[in-house]
């Protein structure tokens, strides 16, 4: 009778040397799916890892990312964690992991910056987590580009100003002569309207141009064409 | 309403907000102006070191190997490049023999390799270095076998326990428990399909050996393999031998597996160690060295194993001189290596003379540890090796015949401690040459400047030849030059100074992406950090320094020579620092022994006079003698190099309280300006003091964290502050600087994670209040106990933990702060400009006018980092980054950054962009293109322009 329950005694107490895991542990497992930020796993460092951040250090775990983009935390003791992607080329929205003593893992999103307690929706236990951005790494200086200068809307304006004064005299000398003679007077009163208006008007840019030294202003006011 | 918030929102948010105060790289930057030295540290172990397939069934090895700081990875033979490296646990730099039994690395099937580090087991792709799978045990793992037919990983726990582990999906397959936990399991055997473990029962005194069905995991059959006393040690046998090995005090015991047959092999008392090779299962080598103070002596046999017999076979001689062996079989014939410093020598087993001798065109650097060597016989008799050898200065060669192909410096993954020296100190500048010609006379100073520019004549054709490459600079960029021949008119050019724990300073140069400059031994087999009592600059160009056994070595720091090495009577614990004569160039070190009452001591012991007024003007401060704080003192000088210390004041802890760190200002701290003028213009006066002190402390019993800011000079405590739900078990980190300081920790609070804490200090909490700043004889010692600095703090939140802070250093301080924060999760170096981590941000409201024209922005609680355009490392996957060291170049908007650590990483950053020179992006083609274009076009309209006034003047 006392083999028997010394073999018994040893039995379990084989057991729970065993098995210690299932009584008090329990395991975290995902994995990360590849979206239109993350085209292919491969992507990915190898040096990848998710983290599992508890109250101390000791209660924290880390896992690398696998081939399929699972990771694995084994034996997670009851408590609430904080889950991490530690990805350079990519960012991973954080997670809430709560253990309960009886098993079950509960995953929810996180605000970081706002208390513990407010949680985010939850979400299914197997995680599955994708990126929300990539990262740029670099700044890359602006060169010259011309088509980015002829889009500029000062030279846009500028070229339609010359392409009016060259087409202008044309347009005008192909008009029939009522419309013109009208033309010609309303430009007229309107350089003369400008002219009055206008401060810089003492200043002979194309003089300037042109090298002349002559200080007396031009007067506009008999229009542009010869008669 | 929170929770309507979708966590992109705040990540791109974060993201927008550090893109605007972080300071990205240039893309055609990265790369030229940062370097990396991707190291692994030194070799741990030669079996955990070897050469394999990397993808199975293709031809071509790579080099793998496990470090002392718990790197793995593999280098390509070839040229010695990096191919893939991973980390297996936080390495600490602790003593190479105890790592070597808790991690090791080991091959398997399918160009898989197999890792185990304590309780951790991973499985590794070979070519790429991604993880197949990864199994943590619940004990100390003792060794773990591949068994190739049963597709199965095969674990033994320390505790007895045996796991077969699925090698495809990393399930469990089977598992039992040998000898019901009281055995000391160590050692699995595979001979044929029988799996043997070899135990140590400490109860019964015996060593006995298991057989394991592979595919059940049942136990067949136990065998008592001999008598195994509290003094005998178990020899780690190779896994294909049938043997399992024993040692005590003077005999090696090899017992064939499934037999009581155990030879007993009689050792020399002089022994110090010996190692088991084998390659096939019917050959053994044990190599044997003996170390006296005086000679080492190496020498090793062959054994054959023939029907569980062990006979010698032959007997490679004696010889007074280290070398090492390395056993090789690949597919003609077995051989084994024998490395020293000289020469390699091949033997086979047939005979006791060598078969090849390979001579080296120059000796090593330094004696090898161990080595991994392949040995090819070719057809036509000739025998070629290549030889992967790790030397006692850390470093690893490998060696093809005789010629030594490529050095990897693997010494300075084992760093203790870094400083940077500037080259430019020695080089007798343009300046001084002119002040030296103003000083002088007339007549002599004509002469010496007429001279000058005929010496200066040799420069022209350089000068010529460089103008020509600037000229075709202009048409595209530039072709790379070598930094280490062209001059550095920017003083990006440092050397940094590093002290290895293998005993030997190592210089490298920044400029020339870390290529060592120059190395020296100190003559010591091992330097533990705390061996290292500094590295300090001692006058122009040189450096000392300095270990706690009180040697002193000055060092020449720019060729590397050793100057002069002496020693006083220092003791381990007390405190060294430098002291500079106000007057003259003249510099001491300094030794504050811990205890009261003792003298301390100087060196050189001369100028004493000089000394004495330098020291009237310092209070020294070090670590109280029981360490629970910081005492100062004042000195004076005695005769024969001592010094009278007398106590000036003491800043002790509550006894539950324990100090982390202490961190006082970098020795190059220029305040550029007193004040910060504010939107309204009124000015918050900083509190200047260039003798702070931040003393962090924490207290175990309530989980919080003490910061103390003490002036030095009064031994005055300045401000405090406390930090209640810390976890003290992770890293806390502060850097200071200016007028703040910065510090990490992990907060276990409502807003749990990494938090980074930043505290400004101002003279006075009103505005335009100098405070004792602008009275004239203001000083330290005068200043009333009233006199605290108004601190503001700001605390934000992180998301990963920060191993190392620091503080980003120009020239004339004028320059922005970056606050540099290295990450050893992202493996990244971030940088964070110190206007994001400005305490006077607005809380919960959008900044008014004049705050915003300040530079102040809106408070957020989440630093969240765009690990793109805040990492001055960009791209690089940085390993094991500890330690940021940061130093001005001659620009002032240039800092010098190097990381060190496992890793060296080094940059030049401009945290207020690059204001004082013409970058990259300058493009010369464009401006001349445009004067050009602006001339043609002036030209052009001349005539046009002409005719038109003529026309005008025609027509009135």
């Amino acid at each position: 009778m006392a083999t028997i329950t010394s073999i018994l005694i040893r039995l379990t107490s084989l057991l729970l040397l065993l098995f210690p895991a299932l009584i008090s542990a329990v395991n975290v497992v995902g994995s990360i799916k590849p979206n239109n930020i993350l085209q292919s796993l491969t992507l990915l460092p190898p040096s990848m890892t998710v983290s599992l951040s508890g109250a101390t250090l000791a209660d924290s775990h880390t896992s690398h990312i696998f081939a399929n983009g699972a990771f694995k935390f084994q034996d997670v003791k009851p408590g609430s964690y904080l889950l991490e992607v530690n990805c350079r080329t990519h960012l991973f929205p954080s997670l809430r992991v709560d253990v309960s003593s009886d098993g079950l893992v509960e995953v929810y999103g996180t605000f970081r910056g706002n208390e513990w307690s407010n949680k985010g929706e939850r979400r299914p236990h197997p995680i599955d987590i994708s990126p929300v951005k990539g990262s740029d790494f670099f700044i890359i200086r602006e060169g010259f580009n011309p088509m980015k200068l002829l889009s500029n809307p000062m030279i846009l304006i500028a070229i339609v100003a010359i392409g009016g004064m060259t087409l202008m005299p044309k347009m005008v000398e192909n008009m029939d002569p009522e419309t013109r003679a009208e033309f010609e007077k309303q430009q007229q009163n309107s350089v003369l309207s400008n002219a009055q208006n206008n401060p810089l008007q003492g200043f002979d840019m194309a003089g300037y141009l042109a090298g002349s030294s002559s200080k007396k202003p031009s007067t506009p006011g008999n229009g542009s064409k010869r008669k | 309403m929170w929770l309507r918030h979708n966590p992109l929102h705040y990540l791109l948010f974060a993201g927008s907000l550090l893109s605007s105060s972080c300071r990205a790289v240039f893309s055609d930057e990265a790369f030229h102006t940062d370097f990396q030295v991707q190291l692994f540290g030194t070799a741990l172990d030669p079996s955990s070191t070897f050469f394999h397939q990397a993808t199975a069934g293709k031809p071509g090895s790579l080099l793998y190997t496990l470090s002392n700081r718990l790197v793995i990875g593999a280098i390509n033979p070839k040229d010695g490049a990096h191919v893939w490296r991973q980390r297996l646990g936080e390495g600490i730099v602790s003593e190479s023999e105890e790592l070597s039994k808790l991690a090791w690395l080991r091959k398997s099937k399918d160009g898989r390799i197999v890792s185990v580090f304590d309780r951790a087991i991973a499985l590794w792709d070979a070519a790429t270095g991604r993880a197949v799978w990864q199994y943590s045990a619940s004990g100390s793992v003792a060794d773990v076998i591949t068994l190739e037919a049963e597709n199965l990983l095969v674990v033994a726990l320390k505790g007895g326990e045996v796991k077969a582990i699925k090698l495809e999906s990393g399930e469990i397959a089977w598992e039992t428990l040998v000898g019901e936990g009281r055995d000391v399991a160590s050692n699995f055997n595979l001979v044929g399909d029988r799996l043997f473990l070899t135990l140590s029962e400490p109860a019964a005194k015996a060593l006995k050996t298991v057989v394991i069905s592979p595919a059940t995991g049942a136990q067949l059959e136990a065998f008592i393999d001999g008598v195994f006393g509290p003094s005998d040690a178990h020899v780690l046998t190779p896994q294909l031998l049938p043997l399992t090995a024993f040692r005590d005090s003077d005999h090696l015991k090899l017992n064939t597996l499934g037999t009581k047959h155990t030879k007993s092999l009689a050792v020399d008392s002089k022994v110090h160690d010996y190692r088991l090779h084998a390659v096939t299962k019917d050959t053994l080598f044990v190599e044997y060295w003996a170390k006296s103070p005086d000679s080492t002596t190496s020498w090793a046999d062959f054994y054959k194993i023939k029907d569980g017999v062990v006979t010698k076979q032959v007997d490679i001689p004696y010889e007074n001189a280290v070398s090492v062996f390395s056993l090789s079989d690949s597919g003609s014939g077995i051989f084994a290596a024998r490395v020293n410093r000289a020469e390699i020598r091949i033997y086979d087993t047939e005979s006791e003379n060598q078969v090849k001798a390979f001579e080296l065109p120059k000796l090593l650097p330094a004696e090898p540890l161990h080595a991994v060597a392949e040995v090819v016989k070719r057809k036509d008799g000739a025998i070629a090796v290549r030889a992967a050898v790790t030397l006692a200065d850390g470093n690893m060669v490998l060696i093809r015949n005789d010629q030594i192909v490529w050095t990897r410096q693997e010494a300075l993954a084992s760093a203790v401690a870094a400083e940077f020296v500037d080259v430019h100190e020695v080089e007798d500048t343009l300046e001084k040459t002119l002040h030296a010609e103003e000083a002088s006379n007339l007549v002599t100073a004509y002469i010496k400047r007429v001279t000058r520019h005929i010496e200066e004549l040799k420069y022209l054709p350089g000068w010529i030849a460089g103008f020509q490459q600037s000229i075709l600079g202009i048409f595209g960029p530039a072709a790379p030059v070598d930094a280490s021949v062209t001059r550095d008119p920017f003083g990006y050019r440092k050397f940094v100074v590093f002290v290895t724990r293998f005993g030997w300073v190592t210089a490298i140069d920044t400029a020339n992406r870390g290529e060592v400059v120059w190395t020296i031994s100190l003559g010591k087999a091992q330097i533990l950090e705390k061996d290292v009592k500094g590295i300090f600059h001692f006058g122009k160009g040189v450096i000392l320094v300095v270990l706690s056994s009180g040697d002193i070595f000055k060092i020449d720091a720019i060729t590397g020579k050793g100057l002069k090495k002496t020693a006083f009577q220092i003791l381990p614990s007390a405190s060294v620092m430098t002291i500079e004569s106000p007057t003259t160039d003249d510099r001491w070190i300094i030794a504050v022994p811990v205890k009261e009452g003792i003298k301390g001591w100087f060196w050189p012991d001369e100028k004493e006079e000089e000394l004495t007024k330098a020291l009237s003007k310092t209070t020294l401060s070090r670590k109280c003698e029981s360490s629970s704080g910081i005492c100062g003192y004042t000195a004076k000088t005695t005769v024969g190099g001592r010094l009278l210390l007398s106590p000036t004041w003491s800043f002790r802890l509550p006894p539950n309280q324990k100090i982390v760190s202490i961190s006082t200002r970098p020795a190059h701290d220029p305040i550029a300006s007193i004040g910060k003028v504010l939107g309204d213009r009124s000015v918050m006066y900083k509190y200047v003091n260039p003798h702070l002190a931040l003393l962090i402390a924490t207290a175990p019993s309530t989980s919080s964290i003490y910061l103390y800011l003490l002036d030095t000079v009064s031994g005055t405590v300045l401000h405090t502050s406390i930090q209640t739900e810390a976890d003290i078990t992770r890293p806390i980190v502060a850097t200071i600087a200016e007028n703040w300081y910065v510090y990490s920790y992990y907060s276990n609070s409502a807003a749990r994670g990494t938090q980074i804490v930043v505290t400004d200090f101002y003279a006075s909490a009103t505005k335009n209040d100098p405070g004792h700043l602008l009275q004239p004889n203001a000083s330290s010692y005068d200043q009333p106990r009233s006199a605290s600095p108004y601190g503001i703090s700001q605390a934000f939140i992180f998301p990963h933990p920060i191993t190392s802070l620091a503080t980003t250093t120009t020239r004339q301080g004028i320059t922005t702060r970056s606050i540099l924060l290295s990450v050893p999760k992202l493996g990244s170096l971030l940088s964070i400009n110190k206007r994001t981590l400005e305490p006077r941000r607005p809380i919960g409201r959008e900044p008014t006018a004049e705050e915003k024209e300040e530079g102040l922005f809106k408070y957020e609680p989440f630093l969240g980092v765009d690990h793109g355009r805040g990492s001055l490392s960009h791209i690089r996957d940085l390993v094991g980054i500890q330690k940021v060291i940061t130093t001005p170049s001659l620009l002032e908007s240039t800092s010098i950054v190097v990381g060190w650590g496992i890793d060296i990483f080094g940059t030049r950053t401009s945290p207020s962009e690059a204001f004082d020179v013409l970058g990259r992006g300058f493009n010369k083609l464009a401006l001349i293109g445009s004067v050009l274009a602006v001339g043609v076009g002036t030209l052009f309209l001349r005539p046009m322009v002409r005719k038109k006034q003529i026309g005008q003047r025609w027509a009135q």
